[in-house]
């Protein structure tokens, strides 16, 4: 990214709400990529799920507190007398040996921009040292940290581990907290582990060759995944292959520098943030980080809903939107674009099994009016012969309207 | 999506107004359905925090799990339904009858195969030991949950998929798995917009899992619980623990109750449509599958954890068998079905024009045979001559499309028929007639090769049964 671009980047979020990429960041990218308004906030680093919080538009997601504590707890489980479950694992699937070196590069640093700089570089020190075959190299890595450059600047992602035999390969493990029942578990959730992990492998790849070694060879594309069995938390193992995974990270990861020509359709002042310069200023506030960030996200839910929704119709007539009714799943904006696609009565609220049967069919009203008889434009011909011979047997067969 | 259904939405949508997609009503309904809505906690998927049934909007048990992850106290919670749920079965089931449930959604019809699946295997004495009743109930779950696959099952019925079978909404999809919003939609309040009902009716909670806002609440109450139940016991202590578990159980009632009027009103909604003719026969083999399971079970017959290759095979074979059956079912017993069929191609709708009942042609050897000739004018279909049908309104009436022609009042197709010309009542001039894909013809076991050929995995030599699973989620916590 030039100099200019993340300036404007920065300029464009101003002081809304801020999300620092992530794995997860990327993937919702990835998910949509054809929304103007998720890719601008991609690029800007805008929290998309604070940004309407306060008005009726907000999305009613997050991750329930069960959920959080049972993964901590489970994770701790794993981790405990120097991480014995989990090596008792890698002893048993992968032969192991039972005096495995571990290193927790967690413990060591603080968890901000600067504490994960220096535990890439000694994640990048313990492969090297696996890359040059030294017996000394730790077996098993707590949050490894593999980075990225993405949009120009360094991107840190924090591996759950990374083990490996004394001078063997490199394999990458995700924990998760949903239990494996009769060797089957959630494929939803499985999934994006499973994506979650391919990602990691890529970078360690990289990484690896960036340290004179073949990624061929020294990493391996099954992921490890450690999750409980049965009912309580006793953890196991799984293996299973990404290949196709990485594959599709690799493209997402090389996608991700298109999502700044999104900059060049927005007006030069355009920004989330719809506040004056005075107001801002006036809502800046100095203190501990934590209550920094407890002061902005109240200063934030004070602005008013209206000019919110407001600044979002600005940016939208700009970049544009693509609501799909799978973003009501996972996107913070999803109720404001839905407002919009149904008062437009366009045919992506619906989904998009029905906006295919309608191509060139500009609305639903226009639907409707096709198959009552309305004469057809150009393009709209082949599909108003359908919706009026649909009409005429629904009547025909008395059905439709009797509820 | 067909464009029958797109044009029905997209009239919904713009009229504000659910349109029945069918004639009748494809699900049967017993007099006394089981409603039942069940709770997990969220990230614990085999956990139940809480569970309400009963057979009318009036008749409404409740069993509320304090701390669901102490297994105890789910232990107790379970065998509170147990006791409660077991005797209205066992009451529901005969010969001739079986319980019916209905729950809001598929997911909580999964929630139940996985409380199934928890008891299933448990034993009455050793470590993990639970009371025979819960065992029994699981048991019964678990069947449920497998038994779910089935197609056009009756046992179980979701209720926003048997909604969204019959009404087509201005929604997608995905906001019809919400049975608050989807049955606000269908039936809103009066003088209220449909779109508007169900933005007003998606914080109803029908489960199995809630708002993480919401949960925020329910952790500190539990964690005040927990608190309580820990401390060291006095009265003052089991007064606080009797209070905390209160504070729990109002909690999940406020949840419950919006949804347990929108599920008895879902009921109702679908109930107010007329039965579809071969409805009933399949709950007849619903019934027969029910009894069979209780039978397997008094024999005390486990299930494996895997089906063997043979099984899988067969068992995939009968759930093609069963959905073709159903779909063709549907299509036969309802008008808006087979207009449906029509317009994608696979059918014909029209009125009969001339009939030829003399038409006669030469057999390959010489032969003279009877083949009447119909004609239909109908619309716009257009099929490939030699494609065969039948007679919507008698089966056993077979026809092959022998040529069409298209003219300036529509198409003319003209139909031999070739089977039950004789026995049965032709249509007749006038008639307006639909002609539909033939049933499916009865299906034979596939004979298989005695070894699994190397296509397949190569089986294990025994497949171990199902295993208990339950243990302690609380005891786990370092």
């Amino acid at each position: 990214m030039k100099k200019s671009q993340a300036e404007r980047a920065e300029s464009v979020r101003g002081d809304a709400p801020r999300k620092r990429r992530s794995v997860r960041t990327l993937a919702a990218f990835g998910q949509n990529p054809g929304c103007g308004l998720a890719t601008l906030a991609f690029t800007a680093e805008v929290d998309l799920d604070s940004y309407l919080q306060g008005t009726p538009m907000s999305a009613p997601f997050g991750q329930s507190p069960f959920a959080i504590t049972r993964g901590l707890t489970f994770e701790a489980n794993v981790k405990a007398n120097d991480y014995a479950p989990l090596r008792a694992l890698l002893e048993e699937h992968l032969d192991f040996p039972k005096a495995a070196k571990t290193k927790n590069l967690r413990e060591l640093h603080e968890k901000n921009s600067a504490g994960m700089a220096t535990r890439a570089d000694e994640t990048r020190s313990i492969v090297e040292a696996h890359v040059k075959k030294k017996a000394s190299a730790p077996n098993l890595i707590d949050g490894g940290v593999l980075s990225a450059e993405i949009l120009g600047q360094r991107w840190y992602f924090e591996a759950d581990a990374i083990a490996a035999r004394t001078s063997e390969q490199l394999r990458v493990g995700e924990m998760k907290s949903f239990p494996v029942v009769d060797g089957r578990t959630e494929p939803d959730k499985l999934g994006s582990a499973l994506d979650q992990a391919a990602t990691y492998i890529l970078l360690l790849e990289e990484m690896v060759a960036a340290c004179g070694g073949d990624p061929t060879t020294l990493v391996s594309r099954e992921a490890m995944i450690i999750t409980p069995r049965n009912m309580a938390l006793s953890p196991m193992l799984s293996l299973q292959s990404v290949r196709s995974r990485i594959e599709r990270s690799r493209r997402l990861l090389a996608s991700a520098p298109r999502a700044l020509d999104v900059l060049d359709t927005l007006s030069a002042t355009r920004t989330f943030d719809p506040r004056t310069k005075a107001e801002r200023e006036q809502a800046a506030t100095s203190g501990s980080p934590s209550a920094q960030a407890k002061a902005d996200a109240a200063a934030w839910q004070a602005v008013p809903a209206k000019r919110r929704l407001a600044q979002l119709d600005i940016l939208r007539e700009d970049v544009g939107n693509a609501y799909a009714p799978g973003c009501l799943s996972s996107c913070g904006l999803a109720r404001y674009c839905r407002a919009h696609a149904q008062a437009t009565s366009s045919p992506c609220v619906m989904g998009s099994a029905v906006e295919r049967t309608l191509p060139g069919v500009s609305s639903l009203k226009r639907a409707v009016s096709l198959a009552d008889g309305a004469k057809a434009k150009a393009g709209e011909q082949a599909v108003a012969q359908m919706l009026t011979f649909a009409n005429d047997l629904i009547a025909d067969v008395g059905g439709g309207d009797r509820t | 999506m067909s464009v029958m259904t797109t044009l029905l939405g997209a009239r919904a949508h713009v009229e504000s107004r659910a349109q029945r997609r069918t004639t009748f009503r494809h699900v049967h309904l017993e007099k006394k359905p089981i409603l039942l809505f069940g709770y997990q906690l969220a990230g614990e998927p085999f956990s139940m925090a809480s569970v309400a049934w009963g057979l009318g909007p009036k008749d409404l048990h409740h069993v509320v799990c304090p701390e669901p992850r102490n297994r105890t106290l789910s232990v107790t919670a379970f065998h509170a339904m147990a006791s409660e749920l077991l005797p209205v079965i066992d009451k529901a089931t005969s010969p001739k009858g079986a319980p019916q449930f209905v729950v809001p959604n598929p997911a909580t019809l999964d929630l139940l195969g996985r409380w199934g699946r928890r008891f299933a295997f448990s034993e009455t004495t050793g470590e993990w030991a639970v009371p025979a009743d819960v065992i029994r109930l699981a048991r019964l779950f678990f069947f449920l949950g497998r038994y779910a696959r089935m197609p056009g099952q009756q046992l179980v019925v979701p209720l926003t998929d048997a909604l969204s079978f019959h009404w087509v909404t201005g929604q997608s999809t995905l906001e019809n798995q919400q049975l608050a919003a989807l049955s606000a939609w269908i039936r809103p309040d009066d003088g209220v917009d449909a779109h508007d009902a169900a933005l007003a009716a998606e914080h109803v909670e029908p489960g199995p899992v809630t708002d993480p806002n919401e949960d925020e609440k329910l952790a500190t109450l539990v964690e005040a619980y927990n608190l309580a139940r820990r401390a060291s016991p006095s009265a003052a202590q089991k007064k606080a623990m009797a209070a905390a578990e209160q504070a729990i159980v109002a909690h999940w009632t406020a949840h419950l109750q919006p949804a347990w009027a929108v599920g008895w009103r879902a009921v109702s909604l679908l109930r107010s449509l007329e039965e579809a003719p071969t409805a009933p026969e399949r709950w007849t083999d619903d019934v027969g599958a029910w009894n069979r399971e209780l039978q397997r079970q008094q024999e005390g017959k486990r299930s494996r954890a895997r089906a063997t290759t043979r099984q899988l095979i067969w068992e995939r074979q009968m759930l093609e068998d069963r959905q073709a059956r159903l779909e063709s079912a549907w299509i036969y017993d309802d008008p808006m079905l087979a207009a449906e069929q029509v317009l994608e191609g696979r059918g014909l709708r029209g009125k009969i024009i001339k009939v030829d009942l003399e038409a006669s042609e030469k057999s390959a050897k010489g032969r003279t045979l009877t083949r009447p000739i119909v004609v239909i004018r109908c619309t716009g279909s257009l099929l490939p001559a030699q494609t065969r049908l039948c007679w919507a309104s008698n089966a056993k009436v077979t026809v092959e499309v022998e040529s069409t022609t298209r003219h300036k009042n529509g198409v003319d197709v003209v139909l031999k028929v070739t089977g039950g010309m004789k026995k049965e009542r032709l249509p007749e001039v006038d008639d307006v007639a639909f002609f539909l894909r033939p049933p499916p013809a009865f299906i034979k076991r596939p004979h298989l090769p005695e070894a699994i050929p190397w296509s397949h995995t190569p089986e294990p030599a025994t497949v171990a049964p199902l295993q208990p699973i339950d243990q302690d989620v609380e005891a786990s916590v370092p």
